[in-house]
């Protein structure tokens, strides 16, 4: 006799009022391959949990947004957001594909300089740059973009200690209907300090100010609130070449596009609500062009685009450690993958899901991570099927700061692999040892 | 002349104490001259009182929440289509709208109609968008200011005089007379809501609203003016009056044609004592006490499931003046079966 | 330690407790299950029945029968009134 589908038996209690899911008909996404490598196969060769990167992905989402740019505007540079994901492999993908480097300190320069980047090509942000920091980036001519006064000044010093000349832009915030407004960083617009700033910078024998820049945010969700940054930035292009009748050459946008991801707390999936590189490129460039600026001297638009650039390429590849239930019944789960590698599941409802064809019946779960630690939670409450000790699952859209921000915290950081345009896989980042780990450490003598 | 057969669905059947407008709607509908209606009844949750009404829906279906994703939803409504075939189908959430409005063309080329507002329509509208629709069709509205941050409260206050009405985007109205106060319902409303919490001035004078319905090329094709007569803690209307009040229904053809507005929608206004009228929001939808509008002589669900079925309507202009509304609760006996029905088959 | 008798299973995965007012749902495993539980049957004699009618192995199967066990527990479908009783 043939012997009946087994499915893990549960009881699940009908709350009144809201319906749980459970027993809904589930459809319930599976990822069992990357790029056309079997999940299972990554993870026997690279170990559990592990980051995987897809090369194809990042080139079609660059080129996606680029062509959304191109077709609408004439003069486009992305520089590639550093922070946002500085492997070297990564950023070759993006320098390879024509970006520039955007940089915010010292350490991100250099990176950007040993993998090749031209200095001239080398945008300079942050509030944090040291005098060393600035020498270096005069002597490479890159352009720094000024965030505050005091910047200013220790440049005007340094230009004339150096005797050189520095390129120079500087970082605008203003109100674009935003919330919250971020106005710690860079001149502010409406009170008139950006406006201040040009002019110094304009009298300033050793500065040369060739353009203006600002970051108006992270998930930006309104693709008006860009249109707004970019008829002020014009404003402020007009008015400079009105008082010293010079066309500055470049606005920078900034990044702060929104990535498929969803927040935590928006009703909606991001991936149905998030504007496209289109909506974005559309207000952007429609006011740029409608600007007073005249056409023959419109300025190069730069961005500097982030996570909408590279979420959606990087996986995080984890194993099913245990299923428990909690003292109340509820359902939790432990996988081998914790906070400390996901630092945007702190401000996402990251994506998890399968690695093959599990269960019927979805219930409603608390995944954990393996930290001993109560913060550990990737997911609060999310709708999952039975999965068992040493199932394999996949965290989508993962590509963005989390290789940037994550933290050794009592075990070794993964793997990091990248899937190349021919399909096959390279590590490039090696898992850390203790040799790693103990190299920096000295015991006193 | 027999009346014409139709199929309607629609969701709202929450007949609680902060009601749908789905059950309001049926009843409208089920009046109607001109139709003799099947309904399937659409509900989130297996107690939403409609379920349980005698006689009220022909069908009924549970349907997934749209946070669980559109494609979701409307896979499921496509499978009800398939065994239910819908003619029209009436959203009454403003949650699901969005999962709607973008997913109106796929329902539309298998035979469902909807008559819904267009995204643009949809989001001009948003609370914190309301001054400069103010400014962009020359309506009044209450100055406001959103907040993104407790660092703004100096702003506000060099702004505004308190009290003032504290909001969440999409839901939440509290009223806050000092500093502290605004700063608990900012950070009530902003872990709920999300940013920016908004902050009006505060208008005073009576709550008046209005029940309209537009056709989507300007014309309003009826609008009836209540005023609240009572209002629960849950600030619902329990009771409320027709109003001959010209006014409002100019204010409301000056909406509905400078926008174009495209389906149901209730105005909310603040009529002060000097006559003058804010908007303070507007609804996408119509509201729960539509019936008010039927029994005043203006069937706005019938004429709303017209204009989704392509036909020609007229504007109505008369109601009867003075007609009240008095809502009431009432307990219903059930038995387990259907609530067991509800649960486990997701349709009955 | 038995099955709560205001307990009352249908055929149809949907259970209610009189003594709570509350109600569930069984996936059609956790029916199959439940009524071997409320026979009577024990552990390894429900294991075996399970094992050869279904496809999983031993240890999963008792595995998730704890699991199952402690939710009927949580729920007050089965009471336990000592907490160092065990099943
Ligand atoms: C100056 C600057 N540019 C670009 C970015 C990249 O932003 P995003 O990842 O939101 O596109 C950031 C991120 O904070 C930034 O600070």
């Amino acid at each position: 006799m043939e012997k009946l589908k087994y499915e893990k038996p549960v009881i699940s209690k009908i709350t009144a009022g809201v319906p749980s899911k459970f027993g809904l008909p589930a459809r319930q996404k599976i990822i069992s391959e990357i790029d056309g490598i079997p999940v299972s196969k990554l993870m026997e060769e690279y170990g559990s949990p592990v980051f995987v990167f897809s090369e194809n992905t990042i080139r079609n989402t660059y080129a996606e947004a680029r062509q959304a740019f191109e077709t609408r505007y004439p003069k486009v540079q992305f520089a590639w957001s550093y922070k946002t994901n500085y492997l070297d492999a990564v950023c070759n993908i993006f320098h390879d594909e024509g970006s520039w480097a955007e940089v915010v300190s010292g350490f991100e320069f250099e990176k950007a300089l040993a993998i090749g980047v031209s200095g001239s090509q080398i945008l300079f942000n942050g509030p944090e740059k040291s005098e060393k920091d600035l020498t270096l980036a005069i002597n490479h001519n890159a352009c720094v973009h000024i965030d505050h006064f005091d910047e200013l000044y220790l440049l005007m010093e340094i230009t004339q200690k150096l005797d050189k000349k520095a390129r120079v832009a500087i970082r605008v915030n203003m109100d674009t209907g935003i919330y919250p407004m971020w106005d710690r960083f860079g001149f502010n617009y409406e009170n008139g300090e950006a406006w201040n700033a040009i002019n110094r910078i304009m009298l300033a024998d050793r500065l040369e100010l060739i353009g203006l820049h600002t970051h108006i945010g992270t998930y930006i969700m309104a693709p008006s609130a860009y249109a707004i940054a970019a008829t002020k930035l014009a404003n402020l292009l007009v008015a400079t070449h009105s008082k010293f009748g010079h066309w500055l050459k470049y606005i920078d946008l900034g990044g702060g596009f929104a990535s498929k991801n969803t927040l935590k707390g928006a009703y909606m999936p991001g991936s149905e609500t998030c504007p496209t590189f289109d909506d974005y490129a559309e207000a952007i460039t429609n006011a740029l062009i409608s600007s007073e600026i005249p056409h023959e001297n419109l300025p190069t638009l730069f961005l500097e685009t982030g996570r909408a650039l590279i979420d959606d390429a990087g996986y995080l590849l984890t194993t099913v450690l245990a299923n428990k239930r909690s003292s109340t019944g509820r359902r939790n789960m432990v996988i081998d993958a914790g906070v400390n590698l996901l630092f945007t599941s702190f401000w996402y409802n990251l994506g998890v899901y399968p690695s093959k064809s599990p269960s019927e019946y979805l219930e409603e779960t608390t995944i954990y991570g393996p930290l001993c630690m109560n913060i550990d939670v990737i997911r609060d409450a999310i709708n999952f099927p039975h999965v068992k000790t040493g199932d394999q699952l996949v965290i989508e859209r993962v590509g963005a700061y989390n290789v940037t921000q994550w933290m050794q915290f009592i075990t070794y950081r993964p793997n990091v692999v990248l899937i190349d345009l021919e399909g096959r896989s390279h590590v490039i980042k090696k898992k850390e040892d203790l040799e790693t780990l103990k190299n920096k450490e000295v015991k006193p003598e | 002349m027999g009346k014409q057969r139709i199929r309607l669905a629609v969701t709202g059947l929450n007949n609680t104490d902060s009601p749908g407008p789905g059950v309001p709607f049926i009843r409208g509908v089920k009046e109607s001259d001109i139709f003799d209606v099947h309904i399937i009844g659409l509900v989130y949750e297996n107690l939403e009182p409609g379920i349980y009404m005698e006689g009220l829906c022909d069908r009924i279906f549970q349907i997934p929440y749209p946070s669980s994703g559109s494609d979701e939803l409307i896979e499921r409504i496509e499978y009800i289509h398939q065994q239910e075939k819908i003619d029209v189908l009436v959203p009454n959430f403003d949650a699901e709208l969005f999962s709607f409005m973008k997913n109106e063309e796929r329902l539309r080329k298998q035979g469902i109609q909807t008559f819904l507002p267009t995204l643009t329509q949809f989001q001009e509208r948003e609370k914190h968008r309301l001054p400069e629709y103010g400014k962009k069709y020359g309506i009044r509205v209450p100055a406001s200011l959103n907040l993104g941050s407790l660092g703004q409260i100096t702003e506000m206050e060099d702004k505004f005089d308190y009290p003032v009405m504290v909001k969440g985007q999409f839901y939440d109205a509290i009223q806050a007379g000092n500093k502290e106060q605004v700063k608990q319902a900012f950070m009530k409303i902003s872990a709920k809501w999300g940013l920016p919490v908004i902050v009006q001035e505060f208008v005073s004078g009576t709550e008046v609203n209005v029940v309209a319905l537009g056709d989507g090329k300007g014309n309003t094709v009826g609008a009836v003016p209540m005023r609240k007569q009572y209002i629960t803690d849950k600030g619902k209307a329990w009771g409320g009056i027709t109003l001959a009040d010209e006014k409002m229904l100019e204010l409301t053809r000056s909406v509905i044609g400078q926008t174009k507005w495209r389906g149901g929608m209730e105005l909310e206004l603040i009529k002060t004592r000097a006559g003058e009228y804010y908007l303070v929001e507007i609804n996408p939808r119509i509201p729960a006490w539509v019936y008010l509008a039927v029994g005043a002589g203006q069937n706005i669900p019938e004429a709303l499931v017209k204009l989704a079925l392509g036909m020609e309507v007229k504007p109505m202009q008369a109601y009867k003046i003075g007609k009240m509304f008095v809502r009431y609760s009432y307990d219903m006996i059930v038995d387990l079966e259907k609530f067991a029905a509800i649960s486990m088959n997701k349709e009955i | 330690m038995e099955i709560v008798k205001e307990v009352k299973i249908s055929e149809n995965g949907f259970v209610f407790n009189s003594k709570t007012g509350d109600s569930f749902n069984l996936n059609p495993t956790g029916l199959a299950l439940i009524k071997l539980i409320s026979e009577g049957k024990e552990l390894d004699e429900i294991k075996k029945e399970f094992v050869s009618a279904y496809e999983v192995d031993d240890l999963t199967f008792e595995k998730d029968f704890y699991e199952f066990f402690t939710l009927l527990k949580h729920h007050q479908i089965m009471v336990q009134s000592d907490p160092l009783e065990f099943k």
